[in-house]
């Protein structure tokens, strides 16, 4: 259990180059930091050091990246990003729908890295009991969840029930990944996992509402063959 | 179809040709018997035989008729053009020729009276229809020794009308004339008949003493021995005729046939293709089974079942490379001369025409293999170059910042720590282009294509594009009622990148690139456009084909992959991509998508969503 220390970032990965880097990077942010070389010793050290979050390497030689993130979902709530390679993307579908947070592709920036490492710890904080925030904010976009109102700017936006629906999804995932599976469960049901044409038009609705160029969005980011982010700053 | 029988045996036979010419035409056929006053009443065997044959149709699937009419070929054009028949089937003529002129032909009558019905004359034994050959009609041996005899009883009349006012030798003369014309139809035995006869006719009835086979001259012997010699002669000479007409005609028939089988070979390349054209030929001229055998690599040839076929190999330079066998109709006599000859020519061709597919087989491998290597030196020169650029400054710049003895300042160490960061990204998306390149050309890569907007990958293209496109104005412009489009996004995205990086180094630094969607009725167009320099003359293919650097690109950035990846991925989805030159300068490219019809837009989510603040648009 952190309390009140750095948090603890665990590493899954089997290169030693990109342990070297990422341990620099992180170490640097001021994060604490400890590795595993393989699926089997890092769900030991997930179980024994309890970390705030870990990064998993989908190409372990040992176990895949589903494997892992099954295992470990069913005794803990981590957050869980998956490092993957360009071609992976059943790969990382999988792992993000058994339980995975988010994702990044090699070869990827620090930035991005610490970036998606610290939505997946404000996630994790509101899972543990941090109150909802009554409104969203983002940009020019506001989100009165108590009210069920959008406003962009000073103007109201008259959204469908379903388009509603879908933007507070993506809300309760703000800044991270959620797959058109998981998006297709939570508006419309278990029953249209792979009606992806749903999500087109409705997010295409969405951003022809909320984005002042919905062929360059800011904010509502597809991720082609994944699914959809809501993307934070 | 329809076809008439008539009485004479081998209705059956007819009957059964018939039904298989309805079959290869999938028609629909009739079989009619038509009675007419103007023939003689059936017997007992010969109605029997109809019956029968009528019975036959109609298990073998024909509506069967029996028809009257005044005359055979009106009753038939009546009921063929009261059913819609397009053709007329009669078996051939098998009696002799004055009957037609006495009693008509239904041969004339039916031709004429057809019309637009074709008629069909057809033996029994051969399931093929064709119009008759005209066949010599050789009459038996004992009518042509009788005919002989009446020409004789002929001449001899005339003679008894002459007599008297003519002279002896011309009264031999008009003998001659009768063993000439019996020597020319009927052939030796009847004429050496005729000459005999007339020999002792003349002498009968015109050498004194009159009316007795006495000789008063001996002059008269020479007489009869010229006539006969003559009667020989022209026999002989006549039989010789005919059959030289004849062997000429078959020799003309001959070279037909290998003329059209030269003709069907001509465009063959493929063995087994020639090995049915051969096949079939053979076949068809030698009326039984045939096979054309082909020897393997190693030279082996398969076993065939066909026994008792007379074979003959295949060669090819010394190396024999197949064989032909047929076993012809009458397999128990061994093969004519002509016919050993035809064979043997048409094994010729085939060896002939197995050489050319051969030959062209090797001509396109090679071209191939051509290819291959040309890729395989270019994908190397690639790899050397290309990718040891980047590294060969990667390394460069991570050496100097590791050497302490150098004195770098702050700006420098900045410097150098930026270029290893460009240089591994432009490391990287070479590496990408060429495992793109190798996957896809491996096929490895399957489609993942659902319904995907267009609007949605060209944003993300345009943010992973984002540093490559800099500051650069980039115009975007998508209709909204642009359909979905079923395609994989991933791949179509990375499309959309390259042709974005693609105008990016071709139009300079700041180079506004335009980006726009049309849909038409079977696609929709995607159009990458910039203002550069455009496209060199002649060059709008050639760019997408692999490692293709264009003369104009000065020490272009990346492999040359980047468009053959595009039409690679275009073509996967059954698209086209094209480029060209813009009027006011610069290049357009176009990627066009088949488009089908989307599924139903989705409904509003149930009833129990109550009413919010939120109303719907």
């Amino acid at each position: 259990m952190s309390t009140g220390l750095e948090p603890l970032v665990l590493l899954v990965e089997d290169e030693s180059p990109m342990r070297r880097f990422l341990r620099a990077a992180l170490v640097g942010h001021g994060y604490r930091f400890v590795e595993a070389e393989t699926g089997a010793s890092g769900l030991t050290e997930a179980a024994t050091r309890n970390p705030d979050v870990i990064l998993l390497d989908l190409g372990l030689p040992d176990m895949d990246g589903l494997h892992f993130t099954q295992r470990l979902r069913e005794w803990a709530r981590t957050p869980v990003i998956v490092i993957s390679a360009r071609g992976q993307e059943r790969d990382k579908i999988a792992a993000l729908d058994a339980g995975a947070d988010d994702y990044l592709t090699k070869p990827f920036s620090v930035p991005e890295l610490l970036a998606r490492i610290r939505v997946a710890q404000r996630h994790r904080e509101a899972v543990l009991g941090a109150p909802e925030e009554p409104v969203f904010s983002l940009g020019e976009i506001r989100v009165d969840l108590e009210r069920r109102q959008v406003f962009v700017g000073a103007d109201e936006v008259h959204l469908t029930p379903t388009e509603y629906r879908l933007l507070t999804a993506l809300v309760r995932h703000a800044g991270k990944v959620i797959t058109h599976r998981q998006l297709l469960k939570d508006v419309w049901g278990a029953a249209y996992a792979t009606q992806t044409h749903y999500l087109r038009v409705y997010m295409g609705q969405l951003r022809h509402k909320l984005e002042a160029d919905p062929a360059r969005p800011r904010y509502l980011v597809t991720e082609p063959g994944v699914g959809y982010r809501l993307r934070l700053g | 179809m329809l076809l008439c029988l008539r009485p004479h045996r081998g209705s059956e036979l007819l009957v059964r040709a018939a039904y298989h010419m309805a079959e290869r035409l999938r028609a629909e056929w009739f079989v009619a018997y038509v009675e007419c006053p103007a023939q003689r009443p059936l017997g007992g065997a010969e109605r029997e035989a109809l019956v029968s044959a009528l019975n036959l149709a109609e298990r073998l699937g024909a509506q069967t008729a029996v028809l009257s009419g005044d005359s055979v070929s009106d009753a038939l054009v009546a009921f063929a053009n009261a059913r819609l028949v397009s053709r007329i089937v009669v078996g051939k003529p098998a009696h002799a020729r004055w009957r037609d002129r006495l009693r008509g032909s239904l041969l004339d009558d039916l031709v004429r009276r057809s019309g637009d019905i074709d008629v069909y004359f057809i033996s029994g034994e051969r399931a093929e229809a064709s119009r008759p050959a005209p066949r010599p009609v050789r009459p038996s041996m004992a009518r042509s020794h009788l005919e002989a005899a009446g020409v004789v009883v002929l001449a001899t009349a005339l003679c008894r009308v002459l007599f008297g006012r003519f002279d002896n030798a011309n009264l031999i003369m008009v003998y001659l004339l009768g063993v000439a014309f019996v020597a020319t139809r009927y052939g030796r035995g009847p004429s050496a008949v005729a000459a005999l006869l007339s020999v002792a006719a003349f002498d009968f009835f015109f050498v004194p003493p009159h009316l007795t086979f006495a000789v008063a001259d001996t002059q008269y012997a020479v007489t009869f021995a010229v006539m006969l010699v003559v009667g020989l002669l022209i026999s002989t000479l006549a039989v010789q005729v005919r059959e030289q007409a004849e062997a000429t005609s078959q020799r003309e028939r001959r070279t037909q046939v290998l003329y059209a089988l030269s003709r069907e070979l001509a465009g063959l390349r493929a063995p087994d293709q020639v090995a049915d054209v051969v096949c079939r030929h053979l076949a068809e001229l030698f009326r039984g089974p045939a096979v054309v055998l082909l020897a393997n690599r190693n030279g082996e040839m398969p076993r065939s079942d066909l026994a008792d076929a007379m074979v003959v190999p295949l060669r090819s330079g010394d190396t024999t490379i197949g064989a032909v066998g047929v076993k012809p109709a009458d397999h128990l006599r061994p093969l004519a001369p002509e016919q050993v000859d035809l064979l043997e020519t048409i094994a010729h061709q085939a060896a002939a025409a197995l050489e050319r597919a051969r030959l062209a087989a090797e001509g396109e491998e090679a071209r191939m293999a051509m290819e291959r290597e040309r890729l395989r030196s270019a994908l190397l020169s690639s790899v050397s170059h290309d990718l040891r650029t980047p590294l060969a400054a990667i390394e460069g710049a991570a050496s100097t910042l590791l050497d302490e003895s150098a004195a770098l300042e702050r700006e420098t160490r900045r410097d150098l720590l930026e270029t290893i960061h460009e240089e591994a990204q432009r490391l990287h998306r070479r590496v990408r282009d060429l495992l793109d390149m190798t996957r896809l050309e491996s096929g490895s890569v399957t489609l993942d294509v659902e319904w995907q907007s267009l609007e949605e990958i060209v944003g993300s293209a345009l943010n992973r594009a984002g540093r490559v496109l800099g500051e650069r104005g980039v115009s975007i412009d998508l209709p909204p009622s642009l359909p979905l489009v079923p395609c994989d996004a991933v791949l179509l995205e990375q499309v959309l990148v390259n042709l974005l990086e693609n105008a990016s180094k071709y139009s300079g630094p700041g180079g506004p690139i335009e980006v726009m969607a049309r849909e038409a009725p079977r696609e929709v167009v995607l159009t990458v456009a910039d203002h550069g320099p455009g496209i060199a003359a002649g060059e709008e293919e050639h760019i997408f084909e692999k490692f293709y650097r264009s003369s104009s690109s000065r020490g272009a950035d990346g492999v040359g992959l980047g468009l053959a990846i595009c039409r690679a991925i275009v073509t996967a989805h059954g698209g086209r991509i094209w480029a060209l030159n813009r009027e006011g300068g610069g290049a357009a490219f176009h990627v066009s998508l088949p488009r089908r019809d989307p599924p139903s837009p989705p409904t509003e989510p149930s009833p129990d969503e109550t009413h919010r603040a939120g109303t719907s648009a």
